[in-house]
């Protein structure tokens, strides 16, 4: 019975994950190269979970979230993060209206299926707050009224790992809140030519809508059905508790330089993940590979190091390769 | 009669002890080894008696100071040195010293003669001078010395050996703690030999034999099936060509294994298998009776490939080091 259900639900993923080809074409249509980064905005699309973005400024950060909105007919909105943002410039307000002497609600940018939250950082911690309880929850309360999020909602913030002056660092609690934290590289020399080309040119090319929402939320129940085996729910189980107690997996060395290991959360973002990358792959179950392909963008900002971590540069990416280089593979 | 007898033994005696006197000089003398020393240093005191033959003499033996200044060193010797026909010849000897400067006179020693044990005669040895002088200061060109330090002597070897003995033996107990606690990390024992281990073809080969004859897919048990093929073969695979496989998925496991000189036809068989295996353990899959009974035999084959592939290199390399010879 379970055979053909599997069957079934692989034919039924190479028909449902045509649109992933589709997309990331004409993703790539605008963005030259970041093919991680295009991989990691699908994977947090499908799995409905949050993007935080790191990388130096000019890395097509907005851009990409930008393209990804276009792509899909879906509203867009983008908010910049600044020192005096307040809560209701995001989630909205209850306004006077003199015409029909009343209050009436103005519902803020945070009303749409994408939103992009730039330099997430820049604002105070009340900003940051709303937003993320708004991620949290998907749903907004403005005055003494609650209003559901659109479906798709998805937050994909930025944030600049360097000018920290002046910034407020987003506590663990709700960097947790991040389905992936993804670190936005330089691109490679050919890929750097081909975008000054494109400029030079002043021809940029523009993406088509090529899907619906109700695509997206269709995709991601089948996201939902791709198999997991219980010996890969026990090798995330694993991974996630070799940040915790190190020592248990021939680790000792790492026991010193984590302060804190990855929470529960972690594991639930680690299996969806997986789950989402195995659809992209055209797969209807999960291997270790789409396991280890998502770890470090699940588990990166999980991870908290120790002061003599930090004095011995060792970082979380450096910890999660022990990691995975220590667990047994089922 | 009588009285004229009487008369001439004084007489005789008398004659004797006239003669004795007249002769002191020969049968006296006294002498220091040196007559001048330095204050602290020693001297040897030293007289001569000569002792007619049928006489004997008697000493003043003495101990402690001789004179105010002058100390004795040791016993006061009396010996006789020589024995001729007519006399023999008595030495008295000691050591004295000073440690005051000035002038003494070691005091004359008496000589008691004695004939049948009665006494003849007493003589008084010479006196001897002795100049004690001190150390001479140049006060022109005196000159303050601090205390000179504490003398360190320099260490001998013989004083080294219990110490060198001792960090040997430590030395010697640390070597042997690390001996056998590699040992003990490498084989379990700490004592003895190990048990010898098998290669690990022969390994691989009884475990698959194992599962073959546990007939687990035929008992439904396919996941357990696969995941114990895969399982030995990834231990073969570790322990011949030394990847890591345990902390492998079955792609890394074949990109490392595409650079090493394995027979494509091994390659690509290990590969279906590992595909099968995790489609079996991943994904439900249930896999065809012919894939269930091939399984064992494709893994079997590799490892005997591999290991046949490793004895013809290892033929070709003895060969070649012979023609080298």
């Amino acid at each position: 019975m379970d055979t053909v259900n599997i069957k079934e639900l692989n034919e039924r993923i190479q028909k449902e994950s045509a649109f992933v080809d589709i997309l990331s074409m004409e993703m790539t249509k605008v963005i030259v190269g970041q093919k991680h980064l295009v991989e990691n905005l699908l994977i947090g699309l499908l799995a409905n979970g949050h993007i935080l973005l790191e990388g130096v400024p000019g890395l097509a950060k907005t851009l990409a979230i930008n393209t990804l909105a276009s792509c899909i007919n879906a509203r867009f909105s983008r908010i910049q993060f600044t020192p005096d943002l307040l809560p209701a410039d995001l989630i909205g307000t209850m306004i006077y209206s003199q015409k029909s002497e009343q209050f009436q609600i103005k519902k803020g940018p945070v009303f749409a299926n994408f939103v992009l939250a730039d330099e997430i950082n820049r604002s105070p911690a009340k900003v940051q707050s709303a937003l993320l309880e708004a991620m949290q929850e998907r749903q907004v309360t403005i005055g003494e009224q609650t209003f559901k999020l659109p479906e798709p909602f998805l937050v994909m913030a930025t944030q600049n790992p360097i000018e920290q002056e002046g910034t407020y660092p987003l506590p663990e609690a709700q960097v947790d809140r991040f389905m992936l934290k993804v670190v936005v590289t330089y691109p490679k020399k050919e890929e750097e030519k081909l975008i000054i080309r494109m400029n030079n040119s002043g021809e940029f090319p523009k993406a088509n809508a090529v899907l619906q929402p109700e695509d997206i939320i269709k995709a991601r129940s089948v996201v939902r059905d791709v198999y997991m085996d219980e010996k890969i729910e026990r090798y995330i189980v694993d991974i996630v508790y070799a940040t915790r107690t190190p020592e248990d997996y021939g680790l000792k060395s790492l026991k010193d330089m984590i302060s804190y290991g990855a929470s529960p959360r972690a594991s639930i973002s680690l299996a969806m993940a997986s789950k989402a990358y195995a659809f992209i792959k055209r797969r209807g179950y999960v291997i270790p590979e789409d396991v280890r392909a998502v770890c470090y963008e699940v588990l990166r900002h999980r991870i908290g190091l120790t002061y003599e971590a930090e004095a011995e540069n060792v970082t979380s990416e450096n910890i999660i390769s022990d990691i995975i280089n220590a667990v047994e593979v089922p | 009669m009588k009285m004229k007898k009487l008369i001439l033994s004084l007489a005789v005696l008398a004659a004797m002890t006239v003669s004795f006197r007249a002769g002191a000089q020969d049968i006296l003398s006294a002498t220091v080894s040196r007559d001048t020393i330095l204050i602290g240093d020693q001297v040897e005191w030293k007289s001569r008696i000569k002792v007619p033959k049928g006489m004997s003499v008697k000493i003043d033996s003495m101990s402690g100071y001789v004179v105010p200044g002058v100390e004795l060193i040791g016993d006061f010797k009396v010996d006789t040195v020589d024995r001729k026909k007519d006399f023999s010849m008595v030495e008295t000897r000691a050591v004295v010293t000073s440690f005051d400067s000035g002038s003494y006179v070691l005091p004359p020693l008496v000589v008691y003669f004695y004939r049948d044990g009665q006494g003849v005669d007493t003589m008084q040895l010479p006196e001897v001078p002795l100049e004690v002088t001190t150390v001479p200061i140049d006060t022109t060109t005196y000159q303050m010395y601090d205390i000179r330090p504490q003398f360190r002597y320099p260490v001998t070897f013989k004083e080294l050996v219990p110490w060198i003995l001792l960090l040997a033996a430590l030395v010697a107990v640390v070597v042997l703690t690390v001996h056998f606690a590699l040992k003990r990390k490498k084989t379990g024992m700490v004592f003895g030999k190990p048990d010898p281990k098998d290669p690990p073809h022969i390994v691989a080969l009884r475990s698959l034999d194992r599962i073959r004859g546990e007939k687990l897919w035929q008992k439904g048990n396919q996941k357990q099936y696969y995941t114990e093929i895969t399982d030995t073969l990834r231990v073969y695979i570790e322990q011949r060509f030394g990847i890591k496989t345990i902390e492998r998925t079955s792609n890394e496991i074949l990109v490392d294994l595409s650079v090493k000189d394995l027979a494509p036809s091994d390659y690509e068989a290990l590969k279906e298998l590992f595909g099968t295996a995790d489609l079996v353990k991943f994904a439900k899959y249930s896999a065809t009776e012919a894939e269930n009974e091939n399984a064992v035999p494709v893994a079997v084959r590799f490892v005997n490939d591999t290991f046949m592939q490793e004895l013809e290199a290892d033929g070709k390399a003895t060969e070649g080091g012979r023609k080298d010879e």
